[in-house]
């Protein structure tokens, strides 16, 4: 049967025990004083940080305990930063976070100018000429109809004369000029007209040939590796998976 | 698929517009290389029936004032219906005896009748050579002959 004085004793010792305990946790507190880091990312858009290689947050400020942590900064199509940044207590730093074009985004845009490029030249370029090639056409016949009826006009034109030195001249000089510029104009009627199905014909190839083609399509790796630092889980919550090889000999 | 059938069929239809086009103005061919204009009494290569008829020849006393002088006429027509177009016109014509040449109107003016008047030679053949002319230039000749 405890006594009064026993029952005071422990008592006592309980309260002391929670009284040292309050003090190492001051004291420790105080040793483990915290800082604020306050970031400014290039880019900003879809920015996300790693902490330590547990946490995952895109916040721009952070407060930290002090000393050294863990920092991989990932933004899309951007290459991953892995680094350390020192938290010095009760202070606030800024630091500027610039991430580089990763070296599939950089690849992919110049296969993706090179497709625009290549579907452009292979389009417009004949589409061009084609244009061209069909004014030229278009100019060309009218030309020619218009050097046709110059001829049918002399030739009509004989008819009516009666001068002999009006009809020599015509027959000498002014017919056979009028038959060179028909034959010229026929000559390139028939050559801009080989030229326009020629070019309209590959303008219609090109376009073809282009429409099953699809442009490239960028697949961020580093987003891959980034998001396999830290595993978050869904909206359904998470799931692990895992794989099993045996190689077979 | 679709798409490349339509094309193709664009493109065929094209080219047989193409093809059409170049049959068509192959007709040009004869324009350019175009056949000789010779069809023209007043073009000097005339190819064709001939512009002047003879109507024989004659003698015919002229009085020259108190004169009266024989002279030999040898007459012939214009057939100003191988004219292409109605034009006005003379003859120039060459004694081919005597080397003279002259410019004829029409006798009686206004018709298709020339004569040309000449000292006489009886039964010797008299040749002119005649040539439809305008605005002081000549068409081709042709030769007619006469006998008194």
């Amino acid at each position: 049967m405890s006594t009064l004085k026993d029952i005071v004793r422990k008592g006592l010792g309980r309260i002391a025990l929670v009284i040292l305990g309050v003090c190492l946790t001051m004291v420790s507190a105080d040793a483990q004083e915290t800082g604020q880091l306050r970031f400014k990312f290039e880019p900003d858009r879809g920015m996300a940080y790693v902490i330590d290689g547990k946490y995952r947050v895109s916040d721009r400020e952070i407060t930290l305990q002090e000393g050294r942590h863990n920092f991989v900064f990932w933004a899309p199509e951007r290459r991953m930063l892995d680094t350390s940044l020192f938290v010095v207590g009760g202070r606030t730093q800024d630091v500027l976070i610039s991430l580089r074009y990763s070296v599939e985004y950089v690849q992919h845009r110049r296969d993706l100018e090179r497709y625009e490029r290549n579907k452009r030249n292979s389009v417009l370029f004949p589409g061009i000429v084609a244009a061209g090639t069909g004014i030229w056409f278009v100019a060309s016949g009218i030309n020619m109809v218009g050097a046709n009826k110059d001829v049918q006009d002399l030739e009509d034109r004989y008819a009516t004369l009666a001068d002999p030195n009006s009809i020599q001249r015509l027959k000498n000089e002014q017919l056979p000029a009028a038959r060179d510029e028909l034959r010229i104009a026929r000559n390139n009627f028939y050559i801009s007209g080989a030229l326009f199905a020629a070019s309209f014909g590959t303008t219609l190839y090109m376009k073809a040939r282009n429409k099953d083609r699809s442009a490239p399509e960028f697949k961020d790796t580093e987003r891959i590796r980034f998001e396999g630092l830290v595993w978050l889980p869904g909206a359904g919550g998470g799931t692990w998976a895992t794989g099993l090889s045996m190689p077979i000999r | 698929m679709k798409y490349r059938v339509n094309t193709n069929r664009r493109v065929l239809r094209l080219l047989g517009a193409l093809v059409i086009v170049g049959l068509f103005t192959g007709c040009y061919k004869e324009a350019i290389e175009g056949a000789p204009l010779t069809s023209n009494p007043f073009d000097r290569d005339y190819e064709g029936p001939s512009v002047f008829v003879s109507e024989g020849t004659y003698t015919q006393i002229t009085n020259i004032g108190p004169v009266s002088v024989l002279r030999q006429v040898i007459a012939f027509r214009v057939r100003t219906e191988l004219f292409l177009s109605p034009a006005p016109y003379s003859v120039q014509v060459k004694d081919l005896q005597s080397g003279v040449t002259e410019l004829l109107n029409a006798d009686p003016p206004g018709s298709d009748n020339f004569k040309f008047f000449r000292e006489p030679a009886p039964g010797q053949s008299i040749c002119l050579e005649l040539r439809l002319s305008n605005n002081q230039s000549a068409a081709g000749p042709t030769t007619i002959c006469a006998t008194l």
